[in-house]
């Protein structure tokens, strides 16, 4: 019986323990010296602890992508030949100083060609996702190419109006004979463009080619509208869609959340996914996700622990 | 043991009960938590198309990113940590600086002022919001150590607290060769305005065209051979000044014509010089209230220097936090190298921090 209670006791004590903390990765050479001022060394676990909580986030989301660049878009002579031609112009801007400046930075010309062809290749990433993925990005944002002439005097705007409506006069002409100030090229509008008043975008987002003309004002009164939806079938621009989506930021996201899912980014350090979560939370898509925090205290470590 | 659980049933049921409840403590409290990963017998930080990538290779992917301006940093605050004692005043003005960075993220960031704290003071080697104070109390420790600097090397450096006047050109861009006749009589009124024997300051204060220093009678702060910002023509013509010196004309092709005088050149009268202008300026505001409150065209009342509020002015100030950005990578890095500073295994080091610390081989202090 008393061994039973000891047993029963040794397991809760043991039981209790077993509520696990987060995982914190800890660096193996936690404590090489890196340098030493006065009575003050620095190692390697300091440092690490310091640019983990620093920018440690950033850094895993940027690595994983370039790994993800790596294996998915291939590398071209485009690539090769831009990559060269940005070796090029550093070997240019430093002249003479360029091979002590590699020597200090502890790199060599073959490296800093090697960076920058995966610099460009994780910026062909999201083209390549937009084109992997055309109809699913055009059905999130619906891209639209639109006419929109904009005035300042009402009579003016209704008067091109009126003048496009009947075709007595081309868009170029309409614009320059009432004013017009914009342009007169068709613009490229997403559901989250800002550019313009809302009552013109909603027009932008509603209107089809087959519709005529239409006139409307901002809220304020002192702008006006005349628009013309020319094409909101996105295959008949998709170089267009391709070059404007490629610099959306929110598409930017959809591609990192697509490829990060696709290629399993799996985060197993606290403070890392902690910061991944309040700076990008698009980008973890790990299964199981722990769960939300509550009111706990970030967890507490020994330097590179 | 059959017998043993017929007797003490209860027992062994209160256990497997236990035990049942035990095993959901565990699995409710870890199901929430961010589980590990080791491989190679290493904890992994994250995985990405089928590669792990350890600690030990984040740790290299971290610094590269910024791993020796993080270390300059380190060398910095630990050099001056070390060597300068901090003052009662060094206290309290920390203290103060605090207090106003901390009102501005809240007025900046609102409720979440203190995660963008905790992250700026992680950017600079610190743990989070708390440290705010001991952050600026380094900070005006590495100012201390960076005049100190300039004091020990005041001739080298050619250190000159400088006033200068300024004619402008009348056409912006200057396109004619020869003063307007505009910009001759202006520069004419000051060379008469010297040959009756009038004073730099009051000089300056009547006929400058540089606003930001006609009211201080044309002070512009402490230069050395070092400072850049400054036209060329201007600063060469500065340096050559010893004290009390008053230039002749210099031209200069993007602004017009400077008297410049040098207000001190030596040590000692540095703080003398400085001490006077901050009455001089003290004097001047107050001069200036009184016109304003006797009205136009009245007499305003006459200003005592013993109702003049003063603030004092460090000549060394303008010296480093504007003139000569250079000062404090050497005066830190010879300090710090004085205090002793040894590179473990790492051949480059030494050089990469120097290159951060914007040190040439003959720059080392």
């Amino acid at each position: 019986m008393k061994r039973m209670i000891k047993m029963l006791a040794a397991a809760v004590i043991a039981l209790s323990a077993a509520g696990c903390s987060d995982a914190v990765a800890s660096l193996k050479e936690k404590n090489d010296k890196v340098i030493t001022i006065g009575n003050h060394t620095v190692t390697k676990g300091d440092l690490y602890a310091n640019l983990r909580d620093t920018y440690g986030g950033d850094v895993a989301i940027d690595k994983a992508k370039r790994r993800i660049a790596s294996q998915e878009v291939e590398t071209t002579d485009e690539i090769k030949n831009k990559a060269q031609e940005y070796v090029d112009s550093m070997k240019k801007y430093y002249g003479d100083d360029f091979e002590s400046v590699m020597a200090e930075s502890g790199g060599s010309e073959e490296e800093m060609l090697n960076t920058y062809i995966e610099t460009l290749k994780v910026e062909k990433l999201t083209s390549t996702y937009i084109e992997d993925n055309f109809d699913l990005v055009c059905e999130k944002y619906k891209p639209v190419k639109a006419i929109v002439l904009t005035f300042t005097d009402l009579n003016n705007a209704a008067y091109c109006q009126r003048a496009l409506s009947t075709k007595v006069l081309t868009v170029e002409e309409a614009a320059k004979e009432y004013g017009a100030g914009s342009s007169s090229q068709a613009q490229f509008f997403t559901i989250d463009s800002t550019t313009y008043d809302a009552e013109a975008r909603s027009i932008i987002m509603s209107n089809t080619p087959e519709d005529d003309w239409a006139l409307t004002s901002s809220l304020d009164g002192n702008t006006h509208y005349v628009i013309h939806v020319e094409s909101n079938t996105p295959s008949e621009f998709k170089d267009d869609v391709v070059q404007q989506m490629t610099i959306n930021g929110s598409v930017e996201e959809d591609c990192t959340k697509y490829y990060f899912a696709n290629h399993n980014f799996h985060v197993y350090d606290k403070f890392i996914f902690d910061q991944i979560q309040e700076n990008a939370s698009y980008a973890l898509v790990q299964v199981p996700a722990p769960a939300e925090e509550t009111a706990e205290p970030a967890p507490t470590e020994a330097a590179g622990n | 043991m059959g017998n043993f659980l017929k007797k003490n049933w209860f027992v062994a049921l209160l256990a497997v009960i236990f035990a049942g409840i035990s095993c959901f403590y565990i699995y409710d409290t870890n199901k929430g938590k961010l589980k590990g990963k080791k491989a190679d017998g290493q904890d992994v930080v994250y995985s990405v198309a089928g590669q792990d990538v350890t600690a030990s290779e984040f740790y290299g992917e971290l610094y590269d990113q910024g791993g020796i301006t993080a270390l300059a940093n380190i060398v910095a605050q630990q050099t001056a940590e070390q060597t300068v004692t901090a003052t009662d005043e060094m206290k309290e003005q920390a203290k103060t600086q605090a207090e106003n960075l901390i009102a501005s993220y809240q007025n900046y960031y609102g409720s979440t002022y203190r995660e963008a704290l905790d992250q700026a003071m992680k950017s600079v080697g610190y743990t989070g919001h708390e440290d705010v104070e001991k952050y600026m109390l380094n900070m005006l420790k590495q100012q201390q150590l960076t005049k100190d600097y300039a004091m020990n090397n005041f001739d080298d450096l050619k250190i000159r607290s400088i006033s200068y006047l300024l004619i402008q050109f009348d056409d912006v861009p200057h396109t004619m060769e020869e003063a307007t006749d505009a910009e001759k009589a202006r520069i004419k009124a000051v060379d008469d305005a010297f040959k009756a024997g009038e004073d730099f300051r009051t000089i300056a204060a009547n006929n400058s065209q540089d606003t930001s220093t006609a009211p201080k009678g044309g002070l512009l702060g402490t230069v050395d051979k070092n400072t850049t910002g400054l036209d060329a023509a201007f600063l060469e013509a500065a340096l050559a000044l010893n004290e009390g010196e008053v230039s002749d004309w210099v031209y200069s092709n993007s602004f017009g014509w400077f008297r410049i005088k040098c207000n001190a050149s030596t040590k000692d009268s540095l703080q003398t010089f400085a001490d006077e202008q901050a009455l001089y300026e003290a004097r001047a505001a107050a001069e200036k209230a009184a016109a304003a409150a006797a009205g136009e065209g009245k007499e305003p009342e006459p200003v005592n220097d013993e109702d003049l509020t003063v603030t004092p002015i460090d000549p060394l100030n303008s010296l480093v936090a504007t003139y000569d950005q250079t000062l404090t990578s050497k005066a830190v890095f010879e300090k710090a190298q004085e205090l002793g500073i040894t590179y473990h295994d790492d051949e480059l080091l030494e050089g990469q921090l120097k290159a951060v610390f914007g040190l040439t081989e003959d720059q080392e202090g």
